[in-house]
């Protein structure tokens, strides 16, 4: 039931203008990345590493936690538009199944985003002139950005389907990336959802940021945990009103 | 006129809005404090100016994004609710647009007006020396105030026209990412024209070297770029002119 569910969230994304959004806004932090790692060459001197620390910087501190906040937007809208919510509430399906979908679909788009920064990021460097492919550390903390992300995708989810507005959920999960990037520079990354995804993605460091990775695997764990149980949560227990 | 005004600030009672634009607020307030918390004793020989330069660049990061929220939210009724056709058999098509420009620019002004008395107060508690140049706060109003309401135009713009609120908010999250890329571009650069969001960094009025082996930086005065102001409120009028336009000539 579960694949199902996945599968008609897949059906009600069809002719968005997802996938636009998903191939421009990681576009501009590769191009300011690669710029800013041009100008500095003498700096920089770490190639594939140092091509990240600029590239990662803009992105990770800023805008993967909005563009996860779209996504889940996105996926509830279409629940909060045209009395949606009366006929999804009386499917014969549970609605842990139904938050569930909805969770797998956002995270399935969270790491195909990751997946296509690599390939931009590929070809940055490609630009800039370096040889060789990328090291395969660069793909794993990519990958390891998206389970921080998965914390936050839960979070966004629960905030989208609770907050009717579109646009509030996005503004919402800026406000958290940049609180995010104040804390992981205090050291208190691990205790604040946003702050794991960019601390997953090493953001502009070339040594790796996650120095204890059982804790940052339990911290993600528990973020996962508690977000998707409280959305499952307050769908078995509000009453929805639809608009 | 008084009686739309009135209905436009019924429609977004309950919305919270004044609430998100005071959540932004309470961040920047953050920012700072966090900005202020890393610099030493020295640099806040300079804290005004260090205010003028880095409150700019933090509303280039933010502001794109939460005048699109602004912007969205403004326009929901009207959008979701699908009642277009029977606000415009009530009241003139282009009273309507003017009346969520209007409100947009009270929110955006309060915001503005916040961040001054957030610099003034700053000072006081930091107890940075001297005062600031009162010259520095009508120019960083202009800044601030100026280029974000040639993006609330813009969004409002957007949030009528797509039903399908993904586009406008799109767009704000590139202007955030265009508007922080253009910080990195010379005065006067080409590319800084080209796109509204640029237009922070281009009338920033304060300048800062920082040199490598001390790690200290400098401060100096940027003559206030009035003619990019002069296009900025032309491009405003230019603006508003087009968006009403379209606006009307929009098939409900």
């Amino acid at each position: 039931m579960l694949l199902t569910c996945v599968r008609m969230e897949h059906k009600k994304l069809r002719h968005s203008h997802l996938w636009l959004v998903f191939l421009v806004i990681p576009l501009i932090p590769t191009i300011m990345g690669t710029g800013n790692y041009l100008q500095n060459l003498g700096l920089l001197k770490s190639e594939w590493y140092s091509l990240w620390t600029q590239c990662s910087l803009f992105y990770s501190n800023f805008f993967y936690g909005p563009l996860i906040g779209l996504y889940c937007a996105y996926i509830w809208r279409v629940e909060h538009l045209n009395h949606n919510w009366n006929q999804l509430m009386t499917m014969p399906v549970p609605v842990w199944e139904v938050f569930l979908g909805k969770l797998c679909l956002a995270l399935e788009c969270t790491v195909f985003l990751q997946l296509w920064v690599w390939v931009l990021f590929y070809a940055a460097g490609k630009i800039a002139g370096l040889h060789g492919m990328p090291p395969f550390e660069i793909l794993i903390w990519l990958l390891r950005g998206s389970i921080g992300g998965m914390g936050i995708a839960a979070l966004q989810l629960l905030l989208a389907m609770i907050i009717r507005s579109f646009a509030v959920p996005i503004a919402l999960a800026l406000l958290g990336s940049i609180i995010g990037f104040l804390l992981s520079n205090g050291g208190y990354g691990l205790f604040w959802p946003y702050s794991l995804m960019l601390m997953g993605m090493n953001a502009n460091k070339d040594t790796d940021m996650v120095g204890d990775l059982m804790g940052f695997g339990i911290s993600t764990a528990v973020f996962l945990l508690l977000f998707a149980a409280a959305g499952i949560w307050y769908l078995n227990k509000k009453d929805i009103t639809a608009s | 006129m008084w009686r739309e005004w009135k209905t436009e600030w019924m429609k977004v009672r309950y919305r919270k809005i004044g609430l998100i634009v005071m959540a932004f607020f309470g961040l920047i307030i953050l920012w700072v404090c966090w900005i202020l918390s890393r610099n030493d004793t020295e640099m806040m020989e300079d804290g005004y100016q260090l205010l003028f330069m880095n409150l700019p660049l933090i509303d280039t990061i933010l502001m794109p994004t939460m005048i699109a929220m602004l912007g969205s939210r403004l326009c929901d009724a009207e959008v979701k609710g699908d009642t277009l056709k029977l606000l415009c058999t009530m009241e003139k098509k282009g009273r309507l647009f003017d009346m969520k420009v209007l409100t947009g620019a009270v929110y955006l002004a309060v915001f503005v007006v916040l961040q001054v008395v957030q610099i003034f107060l700053t000072g006081r508690l930091y107890g940075f020396p001297g005062t600031a140049k009162p010259v520095w706060y009508v120019y960083f109003v202009l800044q601030v105030y100026t280029v974000s309401m040639l993006i609330l135009l813009l969004q409002t713009v957007l949030s009528f026209f797509y039903e399908n609120q993904i586009l406008p908010l799109a767009a704000g999250l590139f202007g955030s990412f265009v508007g922080l890329f253009s910080w990195f571009f010379p005065s006067g650069h080409p590319l800084k024209y080209l796109f509204l969001w640029a237009y922070y960094s281009e009338l920033c009025f304060m300048g800062q070297d920082w040199d490598r082996v001390t790690r200290i930086s400098t401060f100096y005065d940027v003559p206030f770029q009035f003619p990019v102001l002069g296009l900025v409120l032309m491009l405003l009028l230019a603006g508003y002119l087009v968006g009403k336009q379209l606006f009307l000539r929009k098939e409900i």
